[in-house]
């Protein structure tokens, strides 16, 4: 099937603003938009320019705005995106160059929730920290967060203010705030209790719709929020 | 020899690491249960104020005019109802348009200006509204003003 694909350029040597560029690309309905891309670069102008890695859905580099959504491209497929596709780069970023953004605040934001876990002691048999399976499970949502960044610029608050901590940052702090092995569990809360921390979350689910994991964000922020008033946090 | 141009940075993006620490605030902590309380105690309120003023008065065959509110404020019940209402109302209202302002007007200085503007129009509208609830005697007389 014949696809018409239209990608938002920007070239920071040449181009002053983004522009639209269209391509006719030859695909399978089960080709992936990434594959799309491919065939641009590799056949029809080499000069644009993307991330991707594994592409297969795992490391999260691709996430691009398909279709007005945030997606990743390695897992969207032509079938569903249909014979009319638009890509941009994900929003509220500063794009280094076509569909490439610089996502060094984002991890800025993630590493400031200390997204490790924190516990110097030293366990009971001296081996392993063990965990019932509830407390296991109590984090499984938001361990399978592959940080491709879909949700946080998904968000209308971080596009309209990005000093908002965001909700990919949000996600991991959970992932150690909920651990029961963890123990610096205070520190991180004091960290998401910030004006920019969670109470900035208007929960309007784009982040929801945007994960590539279906991780429940939303529920997650909701938990830190519980977190913060259970540990008297103020 | 070509010149390359200075890339044009398309958005602001103020990266975390050069901020200060994140500290909590009790202050957000507040206003963020106090939108969902005062939500919540709104929907009950709101809607019986609409269910009086539009649907009971119809049926009753009443007709608000001076001698309604003079009636329903000789009661304490309804004072305190009404001046729930009316410091919830104005509250969430407010503070719902300080997080809009704060979310979309990036600059710090006409963020601060807008908001102090609110703050003071606000402050002496609720004012205002208080005064009369508290103040306001069912004994006056109905004076010819210019809404009457």
């Amino acid at each position: 099937m014949d696809v018409q694909l239209r990608i938002r350029r920007f070239n920071p040597e040449a181009d002053t603003e983004p522009h639209w560029e269209e391509y006719a690309v030859e695909a399978e309905p089960t080709d992936r938009v990434l594959d799309l891309l491919h065939q641009v670069k590799w056949y029809q102008d080499g000069t644009l320019t993307f991330r991707r890695s594994c592409a297969h859905g795992v490391c999260g580099s691709d996430a691009m705005l398909i279709n007005g959504q945030n997606r990743l491209a390695c897992e969207y497929l032509v079938k569903d995106a249909g014979t009319s596709i638009t890509v941009e780069a994900i929003r509220g970023m500063t794009i280094v160059k076509d569909l490439l953004v610089d996502m060094e605040p984002f991890w800025d934001s993630y590493k400031q929730v200390m997204p490790f876990l924190v516990n110097d002691e030293i366990p009971a048999d001296g081996k392993e920290r063990r965990q019932s399976q509830a407390d296991r499970e109590r984090y499984e949502d938001t361990s399978r967060c592959i940080l491709c960044a879909a949700c946080t610029t998904s968000c209308p608050v971080f596009w309209s203010d990005q000093s908002y901590v965001g909700p990919a940052a949000i996600v991991n702090a959970h992932r150690f705030i909920v651990d029961s092995r963890d123990t610096a569990k205070e520190e991180r809360l004091e960290i998401m209790a910030d004006p920019d921390g969670v109470w900035r979350c208007r929960t309007t689910f784009n982040c929801v719709e945007a994960c590539p994991r279906d991780i429940k964000i939303t529920k997650a922020i909701l938990e830190v929020t519980q977190e913060i008033g259970k540990a008297g946090i103020r | 020899m070509t010149t390359l141009r200075r890339p044009r940075v398309i958005y602001t993006n103020p990266s975390r690491a050069a901020r200060p620490k994140p500290e909590a605030s009790g202050t957000e902590r507040f206003w963020w249960y106090f939108m969902r309380l005062s939500g919540l105690a709104l929907v009950i309120l709101a809607l019986g104020h609409m269910f009086i003023m539009h649907v009971l008065v119809v049926l009753t065959g009443d007709e608000i005019n001076f001698a309604f509110v003079q009636s329903r404020w000789g009661s304490p019940f309804w004072r305190i109802y009404d001046f729930a209402l009316l410091v919830l109302a104005f509250l969430h209202g407010v503070n719902g348009a300080r997080v809009v302002i704060g979310d979309y007007v990036n600059h710090r200085t006409a963020r601060s200006l807008i908001l102090g503007v609110l703050l003071v129009i606000s402050g002496i509208w609720l004012v205002a509204g208080m005064a009369i609830i508290i103040f306001f005697d069912p004994s006056t007389q109905s004076v010819a003003g210019p809404l009457s």
